[in-house]
Order: structure tokens, then sequence, then C-alpha cells
């Protein structure tokens, strides 16, 4: 194996004083990726100032090592300076493999980077595997969804982005130990995009969901029905693609190979027909009901529990029955 | 001000299918299409268009038979389009792609704004308009759903997860155009005819540009496709639930009970 690029490197996105999820995700699939072929997971954390306490999480997530890059300049994120900062601890350390959350800052940042260093980037990867060499395999869902294409990077380090929801995070070990290192990356350059207002709206993220009801076409003159059992189960709610595509629902909320992956201990599944770029987003739920009114309709197989049946007509009498 | 709109023909997506030997989108017998979101882009730089006199020039990578659709969106309103399209450009990957489009740009010169799709509804990477701003040195504002002129500064509304931001930059700037954020227009019928009488598509191929044939196509690409795997989708059980919709409505009932929260 070439020494010359070593680590498995996530970048850990970081939003004011917190860390996104998604990146302690990345992180725990990093821990497995370098526990295979025998190399370290290193966390960049980029910000102002006081990153060491969340350095500390990372570090009980799973890495061993934490490069923290403080520069007023990096207090929230802005494309030139982190892609800047981030492209030097590139050149100066040499990892074999880089991660990043496929948030958009993540695609925001990986797309500069790509082009920044020339190097190849494979984006919303839902599956990682290394070989013994260090060689990173990451698979693309597309094409219909039934088929992955697996892909490879020509150059080091190895980039790929990944997908929210596509990894579980490992529960935090307080008794884990690593080193954090400050890096001097030099001056950097000044954001030339300014943020005038940042607006947070309370969504779920329902990725993140216990338990869902996700809607699809078949029940598209009534998506309120759907949406109303949710809310009265205490639900999250998600949809399929062609009902966010016809504006009927969010775009944040659906779920498939492009959209999002959600991993529920229930989800109840309405009038959808079951194309296999929506079920590769609801494959990790543990337990999956789905109502269909076409007996041939793929959801079924993967169901399970199935009823061939008017949605129309049964979900007023769930809402009834729950009362 | 001067907008290029970067354009990506994309094949339907749910009548793509690939090609087990050579690993590739087969795109024969697929009906295709201007990418969504790049249409969108192209209808968010139209409308600015409108409201100051901005001139609009679309750009795309790819086939010949990519020009009515270049063609189409002259119709729509912009200005001028410039197909890239050489048989070195082909298998490129995102980082080869945009080296291309960045090329391209970089030789019309008098720009102000670049507008991209924010992603391609076939290989969805939503890479290249952060690539083609790093290659032009130019700022990026991604994920844009709202875009004003405002005293010759560029304004936008940048939507994040859970959230947005509401920023400015001064031009020349690269904006990645959010999917659905306007309904794109149908084209003009006189602009039609000035398309199908008069209008010529100018067409750029490797020795117009400044570009070596190993930075372009499949020699200038950093990544590739290794190999195509089924993905196991999980088949499951499969317990039929059966009765009148009242029953069926409490057997499902039972089965939630444990995950009602309340």
């Amino acid at each position: 194996m070439s020494r010359e690029y070593r680590g498995v490197w996530v970048y850990i996105e970081r939003r004011g004083g917190e860390i996104v999820e998604s990146s302690l995700e990345v992180l725990g699939k990093a821990r497995e990726l370098s526990d295979k072929y025998g190399d370290s997971v290193v966390g960049v954390l980029l910000g102002s100032s006081g990153l060491e306490k969340l350095a500390e999480t990372v570090i009980q997530h799973g890495a061993d090592k934490i490069y923290l890059v403080e520069d007023p300049i990096l207090s929230e994120y802005s494309t030139i300076p982190y892609s800047e900062a981030l492209a030097r601890l590139i050149t100066m350390f040499k990892p074999n493999i880089l991660l990043y959350p496929a948030t958009r800052n993540g695609r925001d940042l990986a797309g500069r980077i790509s082009a920044k260093l020339s190097l190849g980037l494979s984006a919303n990867t839902v599956w990682l595997d290394v070989t013994n060499d260090g060689i990173l395999l990451a698979g693309v869902p597309g094409f219909g969804g039934n088929i992955m294409a697996v892909t490879k990077c020509l150059s080091k380090p190895q980039m790929a982005t990944v997908r929210p929801g596509a990894f579980v995070k490992l529960s935090p070990d307080p008794n884990r130990r690593g080193s954090i290192e400050k890096i001097d990356v030099g001056e950097l350059p000044k954001p030339r995009v300014n943020i005038i207002e940042s607006v947070k709206i309370e969504v779920e993220d329902i990725s993140k969901a216990e338990a869902i009801v996700i809607a699809g076409m078949g029940v598209r003159d009534n998506v309120e029905l759907a949406k109303k059992l949710a809310e009265k189960l205490g639900w999250a709610f998600g949809a399929t693609r062609p009902l966010s595509d016809e504006g009927l629902v969010p775009r944040d909320i659906f779920i498939g190979a492009t959209g999002k992956t959600v991993r529920p201990k229930i989800a109840l599944i309405v009038g959808v027909s079951g194309a296999a770029h929506f079920i590769s987003g609801v494959a990790g739920a543990e337990k999956i009901i789905s109502i269909n009114i076409d007996p041939e309709a793929p959801i079924h197989t993967y169901s399970d529990y199935s009823v061939v049946g008017d949605a129309y007509k049964i979900l007023p009498k769930i809402l009834e029955k729950v009362g | 001000m001067h907008i290029i709109v970067c354009m990506k023909v994309t094949p339907k997506t749910e009548q793509v299918k690939l090609d087990p030997v050579t690993k590739t989108i087969i795109r024969e017998g697929v009906e295709n299409e201007i990418n969504p979101a790049d249409k969108n882009a192209l209808e968010a730089a139209l409308q600015l268009k409108d409201k100051h006199g901005c001139k609009v020039t679309v750009i795309g990578m790819g086939p010949p038979i990519w020009e009515p659709y270049m063609k189409l969106a002259v119709a729509m309103g912009a200005d001028n389009a410039i197909l890239l399209s050489d048989r070195a450009f082909a298998g490129a990957d995102t980082l080869a792609t945009s080296k291309v489009l960045a090329t391209a740009i970089r030789k019309i010169g008098d720009y102000h704004m670049i507008f991209c799709g924010e992603e391609s509804s076939d290989a969805g990477t939503g890479h290249v308009p952060p690539s083609i701003a790093e290659f032009l040195g130019i700022p990026q504002i991604t994920f844009v759903n709202m875009v004003e002129i405002i005293d010759g500064r560029v304004r936008a509304r940048r939507i994040l997860e859970g959230g947005y931001e509401i920023v400015e930059a001064n031009p020349p700037v690269l904006l990645s155009i959010e999917y659905g954020c306007n309904t794109p227009r149908f084209p003009d019928f006189r602009r039609k005819r000035y398309v199908d009488r008069e209008f010529k598509l100018t067409i750029w191929g490797l020795k117009d540009l400044d570009l070596k044939e190993e930075e372009v196509g499949l020699k200038g690409s950093k990544s590739i496709v290794e190999e195509l795997r089924e993905m196991k989708l999980g088949e499951r059980a499969r317990e039929k639930i059966t009765g009148t919709e009242d029953e069926i409505a409490e057997k499902i009932l039972k089965l939630i009970q444990p995950y009602i929260k309340k």
C-alpha cells in the first residue's frame, strides 16, 4: 500500500455550535472502513474558535484524531475560505480518503475541492467499501434505483459525498481517546458571498423518524388524509418523488434514491406502487405495512404486512379508530 | 448584464437503462428533455432578461443530437446558444465536464452571472456548478430558489436543510438554481420562427477551446464506474391483511398501536 496517502478523513459539518448529525453517520462508516484496511480516522473541523468541545464529541463517535482550523473568517460556512482551508490541509497531510456528508453545504464544498485539486469525487453515495490496500469503492444508486454503480476514484485523496441517513452513527464512547491538533493553514481569503440574513425553519428531519406515514400517487386526490393520520399518530409524514414533483408535498420530504433515506421502526405506506428507486429509500425500515389498490403493485413484495385495498376508504376508518 | 446558462440534455429518468457491458447509459430509444433543473435556471435568467434587459447565452456539452434542445432554449428567449461537441468530450466525469464548460465560458468572456441547474436528473451529483466556479475563480451560490439584481449586486435566496440564507455577491458569480422554483415558459412563436429560419447554432470542439485531449472526456476524468451491482431490495414476508375495510383498519391499528405517540 502506498504510504504516501494515509488516513480516512471526514469533513465534520458544523452549524453554529453544533455538529451536523450526518457528519457523525459518515464518521461511523469511516471507522469501519479504516479498521478494515488498517488506517486511522481523522475528523476535520473548521470554525472561528472554541472547537475543542465539538472535537471531543467527534472523537467519542469514532475519530482517532481531529484537525482543527480556527480563523474568524471561518465562523460560518462560506465556500471560498472553507474550500481554501480544506484544500491546504489536504495538500499538507495527504489523506487517502476524504468523505463529506452530502448535505447542501457538503456538496457545495466537495465540488469546489474536486476542481481546486483536480480530484475525483463520487456523489451521494449510499454504500462504501474499501479494499485491503485502501482503494475506496463507492456505491451510487441510480438509473431507476435497482442498480448501483460502484465508482472508484483515480486520484488521491479518494473523495465521496455520503447521503444523509445512509449509515448509522456509532453510540458515543466517553472513554475513547484521540488527539486534537490545531493547524495553521496561513492567511485565508475572505468570503465573496455575504450572508445578509440566515433563517431557520423548524422542519422535522424525516430521515430520523421512528415512525412514518408515506403517501404516493395512489392518494394524490387526498394527500391531506394521509397527513392527518400521521399527525394523529404523532408520526412523521413522507411522500414519493412524483407527489413532490407535482407540487403536492414539499421537496424535503420525498423518499427514495434521489431524496431522503429513512430507517424508521415502522412505516405505513399508502398509495405507493413501490418502484425500485423508492424502495431503496425505505429498505432500512424495521416494519413496513402497505396499502395499495393494485394487487400487482411491487410494494406488496417489499412489505411485512400488505393490504390490497382502497386507501381512501381504509385511512378514514383508522383515523376514526385512533379517536 | 450577460448571463450564461449551462444546460444539459438528460434522458427522461423513468426510461433510463444501463448498458451492462460498457457501463454507460443507453441513450438510444430513450426520450430526452432539457434537464428539468436547467430549464428552471434558464427561466430564472429569462426573468432577469425581461426585467433588466440582460443578455442570455446558453451553453451545453454534448453530442450533435442536442441541437434541437439548444435551439429550444433560444426559442424560449435565450439570445444565443453554443454547443460544445467533440468526440474527445465523451465519457467525462463531473471534473472533466466542468473543465470544458469553464473553458468555454472563459472564451465567451464578458459574463456577469452563470446559471446552472442545481443538479441533473440522471447523475444528480450537483458537483458541476461549484467545479465550474472554482475553475473560473469566481464565487458560487448554490441551491438558489430566488434571484434578483439590486444596484448591480446579485441577491439570492439559498435553500439549506432546515432554513435558508439571503446572500449577496458582486458579479461575476455562479448560481445553481433549484429544481421547480419557477415555471419555465413555453417557446415564443416569433422566436421559434426565428430559430427555424435564421438562427445558427455555434458549435465548438476541442480545437476551439484551449484544452488538451488528456484534460477532457474519459481521459480527463478522475472517477470511473467500476462495476454495476444489483441492489438487493429486501423482499419481505408479505403477510396479507384481508377483510372488510373496517376489519382491515382494525388489524392495522393493532399493528401500529405500540408506536402511536400521544
